[in-house]
C-alpha cells in the first residue's frame, strides 16, 4: 500500500496546487512512483483521460509533473458551475446531475465512497500519493460539508503539511488560528508547515520560523520564496486579464463570456513571443485584433445570450467582414452556427437561439456528453494547414451537443475517438466558411500540437505582411517540462526534505 | 458644547484586508452627517506621498481619507512615514520632513523615544480639535516576530485605548482562521481593545455564512459588527501595487498608448491615477527592456533612488529605447526623479539617492542636477513660463492659466545654455515666490517638471491628450472628465455601499466609550 502526504492551505491562493506539482517531481526524481489526488474540485477547466473520464486541469498538471498518465481517481469529483447556486457534478469522470449545493451534500455517503474508492485503487498502483486540499480546513461553518480536506486526508490516512502565504502579512495568526480550530484529532494530523511566497532571503525569517513552532508545535518545513518565474496553466481563474509583452505582433482575443471554459486550450499563446493573449468581456474592449477565439462555455446558450446583450456578436461578425481570423472551439463552434436548439430543456427554459451564422452547421444539445481523447488527422480544408507530413495532431473533446452540417459545408478533420488507446469510433468534425477565416471543431488542447500552433501563428504573421521568425522556438512540452525541474529544484533548496520524507513513511 | 471626542481603530488580519477603504468610508460616512472627523494612520510604509499645503510629506492614503471627511490633509493624520530605498535602507520622514537626527538618535538609543513622542502629540492634537478620529493600522498586529514596538498597530490602539475593530477579507477563505488567531496572538490587553469583527469582501449565500457568524461571536466573545459586500467599480486612487494593472480602457480601434516606465523604487505611481480613468487611452508599466515606438506618449515616473534606477534603465536598454522613441517623435515626459533622468548629468555628492556620486543622465534636456540633504516638499501654483514653446508642445493657454501641484525633491536642477523653464512656481506653500520648474526641449517632444499632480489639472490632461489624439488623427476635441468631481462621485457611492450594512450609531457610541 502507498504511503501518502496532503497538502493543504490557510486560504485558497496559499500555493497548495503548485507545490503539490513541485512535490510531485520531487518525488519522482528520487524514484518514487507518485499520483496527485483531490478529492473534490470546483472548476470550469477539465481534462478528460484515455479512458474517457473528465477531471479537473490541476491534477492534470500534478501528474505532468509526476510524469505519470492523468486518471480519473486522481479527481474522482469534479463539480462545474452552471449558476449562482447550481453545479454539474461529474462523479468518477461521469456526468451524475445537476446539482444545488444542499441537494449535492445531501449525497455525502455516495460522495464518501467515491472518494474511498479512488484512494484505494491509486494506493495500490503507486507507491505516494500527494494530496491536495481545498481553501481552508477550518471553516467551522462547514465542517459537516468538508469532504477535500481533513475527510480526505483521514481517509487516506495521510499527514498533513499546511501551507501558509506570507505574501500579504498575517501569516502567524492564520497559522495559530487555523490549528485552533481544527479539532485535537485533525491537529494530530498536521506534521509540519510550509510558508509560502516570502519575498527576499528566506533565511532572514529565522526568528519567525522559531515563533511558528513555539505557537503551533509543529516543525516547519521550509520557507519558499515568491516564485514569478512561472509558467503553469491555473486551475480556477485568469490572474490577468492581458498576457504576453509590448513587442507581439499578433493580438488574440478571447471571448471571457461569463461561463467559458477550458480556457487553458490558450496558455500555449503566452509563451510564444509575437503574441499578446487578450481575455476580453464588453464590446469597447474588443480592438482590432488578428484573431478572435470564442472558448468552450459550460452554458451555452446564456453565453450566446451574453454574446448578443454586450453587442459582442454583432462587432464578431463585422470583423468576420473584414477578413479577421475567427476560431470557436467546442462550445464555441456551436456559436458559429445557424442555430443551437436544446429540445430537452438541458440548459433551461429557451429552446431555440440563433447562432452567428458564420458557419453552416446547426447543433443540438443532448443529455449524452462525448467525452475522449481523440487522435485527428486534417481534411486539408484549412488553408494555412496543408498538413504536408500527415501529422497526427491530438486533443480531446468534451461536450453534449450534436453539430450537423449543410450539405456544402465540409468537415476539416477526421476525430479517431480513443479508448484506452484503442480506436473506437471515427467521426467527421470541424467547418470553415468559403472564406477560409472562420472555423471551429471540437477539439480542446488542439492548439497544444506544435505544429498546428505555429502554422496557425505564421498564417497570421504572413496575412498582415510580417515576415516568419525562424529561430526554433521550444515545444509546449519542453516549456512544461522546464517549469516543473524548475519548482522541483526550488522546492529542494528550501524545504528540508529529510524531515519531510520522514513523516511520510514514519506515519 | 461639543461631544467628547471619540476615537475608533480598524486593523486588519493581513495587508490586503480592507482597512485604508474602510476608513475611508467612515470618514465620508461620519463627516457627511455633521461630525467633525479625521483620519489617522500612525506609521505608514508607501512609496506614494502627498504633500500638505504647510509642505509636510504624508502618505497618500490619508491625503485621500482627509478628502472623504471634507478636511485639508494635515500632517498630524499621518506623522511618520516610511519610504522604502531597497537593499533594506529606508528614508524616514518624521511629522513630513526627512529625520536626518535618526543616526544620531540611534547612537543614543532613544529613537524610539521620538516616534513615540512623535505620534502621541500628533494624535492628541488631532483629538483635541475633532469630534473623532479613524485610526487605521497597518499590515497584521498579530507578527510576533517584529524586534520593534508595533506603533502602526497596539501602540496606537493603546494611547486613549482606542476600541478596534479587527476587518478580515473572507474572499480567498480563511477569514475566520485569521480573526481567532489575531485574537489568540494578542495579548490579554490587547484582545480587550477588540470590540468587534468586520467580515469584508463577502459575495455569496449569506445563509451558509450564518452559523460562522454565530460561532465566532461564541468563541471570541467579540461581535461581528459588519459583513461588507465586495466593493467594486470604484475609482479612488489607491496606494498599493494593486494600482499597477492596466486601465480600464476601452479598446476602440483608436485610441492612444502611453508607457510609464516602471522603474525599480518608482514612487508616487499615483500621479497616472487621473491617466487611467480615461476611457480612450491605454496605459501601461513597463519594465523590460521592450520596443517602444507604438507608443504615443512615454513618462518617466518619480523615484525613491533616482541615481540608481537610472542605471536600471540605461543597463537595462530601456534608456536607448526611450532616446529612439524620442528621435521618432514620441512625445517623453519626466516628473521629478524622471525629469531629472532627462538631463545631460546628475550629481550625488553626498550619496543622497544611494552609492552612485556621478551618472550621465539620457542627455534630452539640457539641464543638470545635483542632489542635496535637503528635501523640497511644498504644495505649488505655476503658470506657464514659455507660452509660445508652450503651445508648440500642447497648446495655446492664456498666461494666467494656473496650474496645481506638489513638490517632493532632493536635487536642484540647473539650467544650462539658453534653456529656460516650462513653468514659473508663483506660489509655494501658499507663500508668493517667483521660481523655475521644468524644461522643454528645442524639438518640442520632451519636457520635465518637478511638479507631481501635474494631471490631475483637467485643462492640462485635456490639452495634452487632444495633442497626442490630432497626432493620431482621432477626430474632435474632447473635453476631459472633471477628475475632482469623479473622485467626490466615488467617495459617496463608497460611503453609500459601506453605509447600508453597519450600524453607524453604534461606531459612534463606542467610539466615544
Amino acid at each position: 500500500m502507498a504511503d501518502s502526504v496532503m497538502i493543504q492551505g490557510t486560504a485558497s491562493d496559499a500555493g497548495k496546487s503548485i507545490l503539490a506539482a513541485a512535490l510531485c517531481r520531487v518525488l519522482v526524481q528520487d524514484g518514487y512512483k507518485t499520483a496527485p489526488f483531490k478529492s473534490q474540485n470546483m472548476s470550469l477547466n477539465s481534462y478528460i483521460t484515455k479512458e474517457g473520464k473528465e477531471i479537473a486541469i490541476a491534477q492534470t498538471v500534478q501528474a505532468e509533473a509526476a510524469k505519470v498518465e492523468a486518471e480519473v481517481n486522481m479527481s474522482p469529483i469534479l463539480m462545474k458551475p452552471i449558476a449562482d447556486d447550481m453545479s454539474q457534478i461529474i462523479l468518477k469522470g461521469r456526468v451524475f446531475k445537476n446539482m444545488r449545493a444542499a441537494d449535492y451534500f445531501a449525497q455525502k455517503a455516495k460522495l464518501i465512497k467515491i472518494i474511498r474508492e479512488a484512494l484505494a485503487d491509486l494506493k495500490l498502483d503507486y507507491d505516494l500519493l500527494v494530496l491536495e486540499g481545498g481553501g481552508n480546513p477550518a471553516e467551522v461553518n462547514l465542517r459537516d460539508k468538508d469532504l477535500v480536506n481533513m475527510k480526505a486526508a483521514e481517509i487516506a490516512a495521510a499527514p498533513v503539511i499546511l501551507v501558509a502565504d506570507i505574501d500579504k502579512g498575517g501569516v502567524f495568526a492564520s497559522i495559530v488560528g487555523t490549528l485552533d480550530l481544527l479539532t485535537e484529532k485533525e491537529r494530530k494530523r498536521v506534521k509540519g508547515i510550509i510558508v509560502n511566497k516570502f519575498r527576499g532571503d528566506p533565511a532572514a525569517f529565522k526568528s519567525g520560523v522559531e515563533l511558528i513552532e513555539k505557537y503551533s508545535g509543529k516543525k516547519v518545513l521550509g520557507v519558499m520564496p515568491y516564485l514569478e518565474k512561472l509558467n503553469l496553466p491555473s486551475e480556477d481563474s485568469l490572474e490577468q486579464e492581458i498576457y504576453g509583452n509590448q513587442n507581439y505582433k499578433i493580438d488574440i482575443v478571447v471571448i471571457a463570456y461569463p461561463g467559458m471554459s477550458n480556457f487553458t486550450d490558450f496558455d500555449y499563446f503566452k509563451t510564444a513571443k509575437d503574441i499578446q493573449l487578450r481575455y476580453v468581456k464588453r464590446e469597447i474592449e474588443l480592438g482590432d485584433p488578428d484573431l478572435i477565439i470564442l472558448p468552450g462555455s459550460k452554458t451555452t446558450i446564456s453565453d450566446l445570450e451574453f454574446l448578443y446583450e454586450s453587442k459582442l456578436s454583432g462587432k464578431i461578425i463585422e470583423k468576420a467582414a473584414q477578413n479577421t481570423e475567427i476560431i470557436g472551439i467546442c462550445g464555441g463552434y456551436q456559436m458559429l452556427g445557424q442555430k443551437i436548439s436544446d429540445p430537452d430543456n438541458l440548459e433551461g427554459a429557451r429552446q431555440n437561439i440563433k447562432g452567428l451564422s458564420l458557419l453552416k452547421i446547426s447543433t443540438v444539445l443532448e443529455s449524452q456528453k462525448i467525452t475522449r481523447q481523440v487522435k485527428v488527422e486534417s481534411l486539408n480544408k484549412l488553408k494555412f494547414f496543408k498538413n504536408s507530413q500527415n501529422e497526427i495532431l491530438r486533443g480531446y473533446e468534451i461536450h453534449q451537443g450534436k453539430t450537423i452540417l449543410a450539405a456544402d459545408q465540409k468537415s476539416l478533420f477526421k476525430l479517431k475517438r480513443q479508448k484506452l488507446g484503442k480506436l473506437e469510433k471515427t467521426v467527421h468534425d470541424g467547418a470553415v466558411n468559403d472564406r477560409g477565416n472562420v472555423w471551429g471543431t471540437y477539439i480542446h488542447d488542439i492548439f497544444k500540437n506544435d505544429c498546428f500552433r505555429k502554422s496557425l501563428i505564421n498564417h497570421l504573421l504572413t496575412k498582415k505582411g510580417l515576415g516568419l521568425d525562424s529561430k526554433p522556438e521550444k515545444s509546449a512540452a519542453e516549456i512544461r517540462e522546464d517549469n516543473y525541474n524548475y519548482l522541483a529544484a526550488e522546492f529542494r533548496k528550501y524545504i528540508d526534505l529529510e524531515s519531510l520524507y520522514k513523516i511520510i513513511f514514519d506515519n | 458644547m461639543k461631544n467628547k471626542t471619540g476615537t475608533l481603530m480598524i486593523q486588519g488580519t493581513s495587508s490586503d484586508a480592507g482597512k485604508s477603504i474602510f476608513v475611508t468610508a467612515l470618514c465620508r460616512i461620519f463627516a457627511r452627517k455633521g461630525i467633525k472627523t479625521v483620519p489617522f494612520k500612525a506609521w505608514n510604509m508607501s512609496l506614494n506621498s502627498y504633500i500638505t499645503e504647510n509642505g509636510k510629506e504624508i502618505g497618500i492614503a490619508q491625503a485621500l481619507q482627509a478628502r472623504a471627511a471634507f478636511r485639508k490633509a494635515s500632517v498630524d493624520m499621518q506623522p511618520i512615514l516610511v519610504k522604502a530605498m531597497g537593499d533594506g535602507q529606508t528614508q524616514i520622514i518624521i511629522k513630513g520632513e526627512v529625520d536626518r537626527k535618526i543616526n544620531y538618535h540611534k547612537k543614543k538609543n532613544n529613537y524610539l523615544e521620538v516616534y513615540e513622542n512623535t505620534i502621541k502629540d500628533s494624535l492628541k492634537r488631532l483629538r483635541k480639535d475633532n469630534e473623532l478620529v479613524i485610526i487605521e493600522g497597518a499590515g497584521s498586529p498579530a507578527e510576533i516576530n517584529r524586534t520593534s514596538p508595533d506603533f502602526a498597530n497596539m501602540f496606537t490602539a493603546e494611547i486613549y485605548n482606542s476600541p478596534v475593530l479587527l476587518i478580515s477579507s473572507i474572499e480567498k477563505g480563511g477569514c475566520l482562521a485569521s480573526l481567532v488567531g489575531t485574537l489568540k496572538l494578542l495579548s490579554p490587553a490587547h484582545k480587550k481593545l477588540v470590540k468587534g469583527l468586520i467580515i469584508n469582501k463577502f459575495r455569496g449565500d449569506y445563509n451558509l455564512l450564518k452559523p460562522a457568524v454565530k460561532f465566532l461571536e461564541d468563541y471570541t466573545k467579540k461581535e461581528v459588527m459588519s459583513i461588507l459586500p465586495y466593493l467594486k467599480d470604484l475609482n479612488l486612487p489607491e496606494e498599493d501595487s494593486a494600482s499597477l494593472n492596466p486601465n480600464n480602457y476601452e479598446e476602440n480601434s483608436k485610441k492612444l498608448k502611453i508607457a510609464v516606465i516602471r522603474l525599480p523604487h518608482m514612487s508616487n505611481f499615483s500621479d497616472f491615477n487621473s491617466l487611467k480613468m480615461e476611457t480612450d487611452l491605454k496605459l501601461e508599466y513597463i519594465e523590460n527592456n521592450e520596443n517602444l515606438l507604438d507608443f504615443d506618449l512615454i513618462i518617466i515616473p518619480g523615484t525613491k533612488t533616482t541615481t540608481k534606477d537610472l542605471d536600471f534603465l540605461k543597463k537595462s536598454g530601456l534608456a536607448a529605447e526611450i532616446k529612439k522613441a524620442n528621435q521618432a517623435g514620441i512625445m517623453i515626459i519626466g516628473i521629478c526623479g524622471g525629469f531629472q533622468m532627462l538631463g545631460r548629468k546628475l550629481i550625488d555628492k553626498h550619496g543622497t539617492e544611494g552609492d552612485i556620486k556621478k551618472i550621465n543622465g539620457l542627455g534630452l534636456l539640457d539641464i543638470n542636477t545635483k542632489f542635496l540633504n535637503k528635501k523640497t516638499t511644498h504644495q505649488v501654483k505655476v503658470k506657464i513660463n514659455l507660452t509660445q514653446q508652450f503651445e508648440n508642445l500642447i497648446s495655446r493657454f492664456s498666461p494666467q492659466e494656473i496650474f496645481v501641484g506638489y513638490e517632493i525633491h532632493m536635487g536642484q536642477t540647473e539650467y544650462l545654455n539658453e534653456t529656460e523653464e516650462l513653468f514659473k512656481i508663483i506660489k509655494r506653500s501658499n507663500i508668493k515666490v517667483n521660481l523655475k520648474d521644468g524644461a522643454v526641449n528645442q524639438a518640442g517632444n520632451c519636457f520635465g517638471s518637478y511638479l507631481h499632480g501635474l494631471f490631475d489639472n483637467d485643462n492640462f490632461r485635456s490639452a495634452l491628450l487632444n495633442k497626442l489624439r490630432n497626432k493620431q488623427s482621432m477626430g474632435a476635441e474632447q473635453k476631459s472628465y472633471n477628475y475632482q468631481k469623479e473622485i467626490e462621485n466615488n467617495l459617496d457611492r463608497l460611503a453609500d455601499m459601506v453605509e447600508k450594512n453597519i450600524d453607524i450609531n453604534k461606531l459612534l457610541k463606542l467610539s466615544r466609550r
